[in-house]
């Protein structure tokens, strides 16, 4: 496909989708101020929030352009597993461990250093590292799911793929935290 | 095999280290406004949309940047082109676009649930207004990275976007919130 330059196409092929992706994640903000009562109770919390939303994208996206050049390059085949579906799923997995672990810390890190409010340590990091190992796992099975349907259908999965995983990985991060709070506060860590 | 354990994850941790660091930032605005936002939960609902279209924007122009740069229709070099022209009229046509339908459709929903009675136009314009600050100083910020990478023999693909969209989170937090706080 040639370079597009025109800026009638450019704005026909981008905005659809933006406007699409901003209707969903309205909504997962929506579900985000159920929680405004406990980000009042247990300080820091707010801290943690863009973090996790950041780190779905770049560990979620970056699986998902994997995958898809993966399926071109016949690296890998529908309904196989393969050993480089393997290798990408635990690479997965374990930056989200890894990554979430140091946000809990830096996060905490952070609030001590600029002598902010915030919870402790344990608590931080049982908070950061919930969510993200959760979702995480969510949405690498949502990702493997959505690449091999693509790709079954004859769609092209790097036109599909990565953005659909950037909005839907918003809202599962976001209901994942919000369920890590609320489970957090019923185990009294807090 | 390009594709090995070791291989994905030693490329990947600097940068999800750095874009980690990035988002703290954010994260320590946000909390800092903290008292604002249990106020008014509206704040709330539209930070995520807010910030994931100021980034969506920018991984599509970043990523529009460095295939034109690969193709060679754009050198990297501050001067006027028409490609990097075209590119910058329609980033900012379609913020234009999205900001005033975030605009619109978050007032609406902020009615709808009840939260606020906002004056639909002022909100919508206040939205547009943060958006495209926020757009402009990112788009600066976009052209010379991808540049800067470029020039260096770096594939801007690998970096610009977790970067960009990290500082694009940074950005779009300030902004957002100082103008919230300028109508409230």
């Amino acid at each position: 496909m040639a370079y597009v330059t025109n800026i009638k196409r450019i704005i026909e092929e981008t905005t659809p989708f933006l406007l699409i992706l901003t209707v969903i994640v309205l909504l997962s903000g929506g579900i985000l101020s159920g929680v405004t009562e406990e980000f009042k109770i247990v300080p820091g919390l707010l801290i943690l929030l863009p973090p996790l939303l950041d780190l779905r994208g770049n560990i979620g996206a970056s699986l998902a352009s994997r995958l898809s050049s993966a399926f071109h390059l016949g690296y890998m085949k529908p309904n196989k597993v393969t050993n480089c579906l393997k290798s990408n799923v635990y690479a997965a997995i374990f930056l989200s461990i890894v990554i979430s672990f140091l946000l809990g810390l830096f996060s905490w890190l952070t609030c001590i250093l600029l002598g902010t409010a915030c919870i402790s340590i344990t608590t931080f990091v049982t908070i950061s590292m919930i969510t993200g190992i959760v979702s995480s796992s969510i949405l690498t099975l949502l990702t493997i799911l959505i690449t091999q349907i693509s790709f079954r259908r004859g769609l092209d999965p790097d036109n599909i793929t990565a953005p659909s995983i950037g909005s839907i990985g918003d809202i599962v991060t976001i209901i994942c935290f919000v369920l890590t709070i609320k489970l957090v506060l019923v185990w009294g860590m807090i | 095999m390009i594709y090995s354990f070791n291989r994905i994850v030693k490329e990947s941790l600097p940068v999800l280290i750095l874009s980690g660091i990035i988002t703290i930032g954010a994260g320590l605005v946000l909390n800092s406004s903290e008292k604002m936002i249990t106020a008014f939960p509206g704040i709330i609902i539209m930070m995520p949309a807010f910030i994931n279209m100021v980034g969506g924007l920018m991984s599509v122009l970043a990523s529009r940047l460095s295939s034109a740069l690969h193709l060679g229709m754009i050198h990297p070099k501050l001067h006027k082109t028409k490609t990097l022209d075209r590119n910058i009229i329609a980033m900012i046509i379609i913020s234009l676009i999205s900001f005033t339908f975030l605009g619109i459709i978050g007032s609406i929903l902020l009615t709808v649930l009840g939260l606020v009675n906002t004056n639909m136009v002022l909100f919508t314009f206040m939205v547009l207004v943060a958006g495209l600050l926020t757009t402009m100083i990112l788009m600066a910020f976009t052209i010379v990275l991808s540049y800067y990478l470029f020039k260096k023999g770096d594939d801007p693909d690998n970096w610009v976007i977790p970067i960009l969209t990290s500082v694009s989170d940074l950005i779009g937090v300030i902004i957002f919130i100082s103008f919230v706080s300028l109508i409230i």
